[in-house]
């Protein structure tokens, strides 16, 4: 018994440690470049850490402002301490991240075993997540839905352990990091309750304090989401807009069929129109395109190439249904609950499918990866561990099928590994505006000649690498009133603006951009594709 | 002679009401599915699911040139024709198993009524019903491999929708305000997605 225990145990901790690698080997470096939502959250941070201001001057503000939208806080706040001990840098912007992605994954193990009380069961599940494309993905970004994720866990897994204090503070904060948990994380807590109702009912003089104090807590999040500000980004990428219907129905009356063409003034309601619209995008995300075969077609979610998770977890997923009879009647349900109300955060924007929003989708869908991998192995490791010696005896059909798979899973995980280490920073970097960090190392070779430099906007807000690579001072940046448009000397023009009639001055402009003016160098991206020159313009002042 | 209270008639021929129910779901579907079929005849331009042979080659040619540095046998092992025409054989084949397109072929009432055919064959495996399934499975390959879009998509479609009807005696088990509200989720949602955007490129109607 012990001598399994240990066995399990060391299992576990190879399950770990796979995930440990996956999440944090070249971290800094892959994915190639910083997105500039990594580059505002580092320098945000980093600004904290150094005035207790954001860079837009606000005083340990509770949402962070950032390009066209606000953002929650917790990411900012835990980068504080990141780049606190590993300075401004692509990987102190990524660690906690990738931190809580691995996290994630240990938490996954223990709340599964806590759900099935299986513990061959929990590792199988675990090893799915941990090898996951779709959270090995996220957990390398600089991204808040993994800190969202692993908030969520973390909390369900004290809910089930009937820490109800904790788990609630933890359920809060969890909306409390990334806008898609405002709508998810309600949505659980209400289904778990739910279905645990029974034994909590007995306990419900302690849970019902926890609950009022933890909404009470929730209620500066509730204002703000139905600020201008918190409803930017969800006005500004809608999938409902009246506009549209009224395109829609008139199309529809000039395609539709005669006999029915007057269906349109009766179909084209809005509320049923945009019920329409939100069960075709839930629907985008169940698809096995999506999951199993191409995955999310924004480079930055997903490797492209393959789905958002492999391919032969559809042989398991599928295996999963027939085995979900081996689970206690509420684990089945809140896994499959879980399932259901994934998709949801993702239907009322654009465009669908959408893996970022929906990286909780991922978690029901590890555990039935695991759960069908558990029914499809079981019987026959009574071969393998067993009778090893008989074994070549009682080889069935199912047998060899069963090494097929294994061997198909293994050649897949091969190549998803060579798609992320090697295809991905070569292909992808455009995806994270990888270049501006060569940028700005060569403008700092030359621009100590020049009082003015202007750089290419083309990829619209360049002013945050040049603060972030720059480890530009924020109290500098709030005195002297910079904007994304200048700061200091830089200027950021697009290139039909004036540059000839501004005096002598350092022009990094976009690699196709025809200069009259001296050329001094050019700027490569990591994959060595030439996307910015630095030219010198002696223009009249 | 004493007819039992369960008992009704159709056609002349008498049956219990199980019976009765399932003749009615029967013909529900069927008139469901043959609506969908009448609106596909104002599509002038199906979308093809066949998979060109060219692009296994541009595939691996692609993959291959993204290898900077990398051994060529260890870049071959990874792409190569033959692992390129399995992968690209299931994007064309799970494309056509996509839950927008089922849904938009079926409708969610032929969606429910696919998923239990396969859930009750995978169970019961009676050989009927593997025949079926492998019979959707063909139709799902000829789509794959033939240029001929439109006959494709029929073959497929009419599979689908046989398959589907499998599921009439495990569909009847349902309560039937659940059935009478899956009947009307289906006719609304056939209604609205006139365009067949999943499946048909250019939609027109004389």
């Amino acid at each position: 018994m012990g001598l399994k225990l240990n066995f399990k145990l060391v299992v576990l901790v190879s399950i770990i440690a796979i995930a440990i690698v996956l999440r944090f080997y070249k971290l800094g470096t892959n994915p190639p470049g910083l997105y500039w939502d990594e580059a505002v959250f580092g320098y945000d941070a980093y600004s904290i850490l150094k005035t207790g201001h954001d860079h837009h001057g606000r005083f340990l503000p509770l949402f962070f402002e950032s390009f066209g939208d606000w953002k929650l806080p917790v990411y900012h706040y835990l980068l504080v301490p990141s780049i606190a001990i590993w300075g401004l840098n692509e990987f102190a912007v990524r660690f906690p991240s990738a931190l809580l992605g691995t996290l994630t994954v240990l938490i996954f193990y223990f709340l599964v075993k806590k759900l099935t009380n299986n513990l061959n069961l929990s590792l199988f599940c675990t090893l799915f997540l941990a090898v996951s494309p779709w959270h090995i993905q996220f957990s390398r970004g600089g991204f808040e839905s993994t800190t969202g994720l692993f908030l969520v866990i973390f909390g369900l897994y004290l809910f089930l352990k009937k820490y109800f204090t904790f788990s609630f503070l933890i359920f809060a904060l969890s909306m409390y990091s990334y806008h898609a948990y405002r709508i998810f994380t309600p949505l659980l807590v209400t289904l778990a309750l739910l279905i645990y109702w029974p034994k909590i009912k007995v306990k419900i003089t302690r849970v019902l304090p926890v609950l009022v104090f933890s909404i009470v807590l929730l209620i500066p999040l509730i204002i703000f989401t139905f600020s201008p500000q918190g409803r930017a980004r969800a006005i500004s990428q809608s999938a409902f807009k009246g506009s549209d219907t009224e395109a829609k129905r008139i199309d529809y009356d000039q395609k539709s069929k005669k006999p029915l063409r007057f269906l349109s003034k009766y179909l084209y309601h809005e509320p049923l129109y945009y019920s329409y619209l939100a069960t075709k995008a839930y629907l985008d995300h169940f698809s096995p395109f999506f999951l199993f075969s191409r995955g999310d077609q924004i480079g930055r979610h997903s490797q492209v190439d393959m789905g958002q998770i492999y391919l032969f977890e559809a042989i398991f997923i599928t295996a999963s249904f027939f085995a979900l009879r081996i689970l206690q009647k509420d684990a089945k349900k809140l896994m499959l609950a879980f399932l259901i109300i994934s998709p949801i955060p993702a239907i009322i924007v654009l465009p669908t499918p959408h893996a970022y929003r929906t990286l909780q989708l991922l978690i029901p869908l590890a555990f039935l990866s695991g759960l069908g991998a558990y029914y499809f192995y079981n019987k026959s490791s009574y071969y393998f561990y067993n009778k090893s010696s008989y074994y070549l005896a009682t080889v069935t059909r199912s047998n060899i099928i069963k090494i097929c798979v294994a061997g198909f899973a293994i050649y897949f995980f091969i190549s998803y590994l060579h798609l992320l280490f090697v295809h991905y920073p070569i292909k992808f970097g455009r995806d994270w505006q990888d270049g501006y960090r060569q940028l700005v190392k060569k403008l700092e070779l030359f621009q100590n000649e020049y009082k003015l430099v202007y750089v290419t906007n083309i990829d619209q807000v360049p002013y945050i690498y040049l603060l972030f690579y720059q480890k530009y001072d924020p109290l500098k940046f709030v005195q002297e009133s910079g904007t994304k448009r200048t700061f200091d000397k830089y200027v950021f023009v697009s290139p039909e603006e004036d540059k000839y009639n501004q005096g002598r001055l350092l022009y990094a402009a976009p690699s196709w951009e025809k200069v009259d003016g001296k050329w001094l160098a050019a700027v490569d991206d990591s994959a060595g594709r030439h996307l910015f020159s630095l030219w010198e313009i002696n223009g009249q002042k | 002679m004493t007819v039992p209270a369960d008992t009704y008639f159709l056609f002349g021929k008498s049956m219990d009401k199980s019976k009765l129910k399932r003749a009615l779901v029967v013909f529900v579907l069927i008139v469901l599915f043959s609506f969908r079929l009448w609106q596909t005849t104002g599509c002038q331009k199906f979308k093809s699911f066949y998979l060109n042979p060219q692009a296994v080659t541009i595939k691996v040619e692609e993959d291959v040139g993204t290898d900077r540095g990398v051994d060529r046998n260890i870049s071959r092992f990874f792409h190569n024709k033959y692992q390129s025409r399995f992968v690209l054989t299931v994007q064309s084949m799970t494309s056509m198993l996509d839950a927008r397109l089922l849904t938009d072929v079926l409708g969610p009432l032929g969606v429910l009524a696919f998923a239990v055919s396969v859930y009750t064959t995978i169970k019961t495996k009676k050989i009927l019903g593997i025949l079926h399934f492998f019979i959707v499975f063909l139709a799902v390959l000829f789509a794959t491999f033939t240029p001929y879009a439109k006959q494709g998509f029929y073959l497929w479609a009419v599979a689908l929708y046989s398959f589907s009807l499998r599921s009439s005696k495990t569909i009847v088990k349902l309560p039937t305000w659940l059935i009478l509200l899956l009947v009307v989720a289906t006719f609304w949602y056939f209604s609205f997605s006139w365009q067949l955007e999943s499946f048909c490129h250019d939609i027109f109607f004389n």
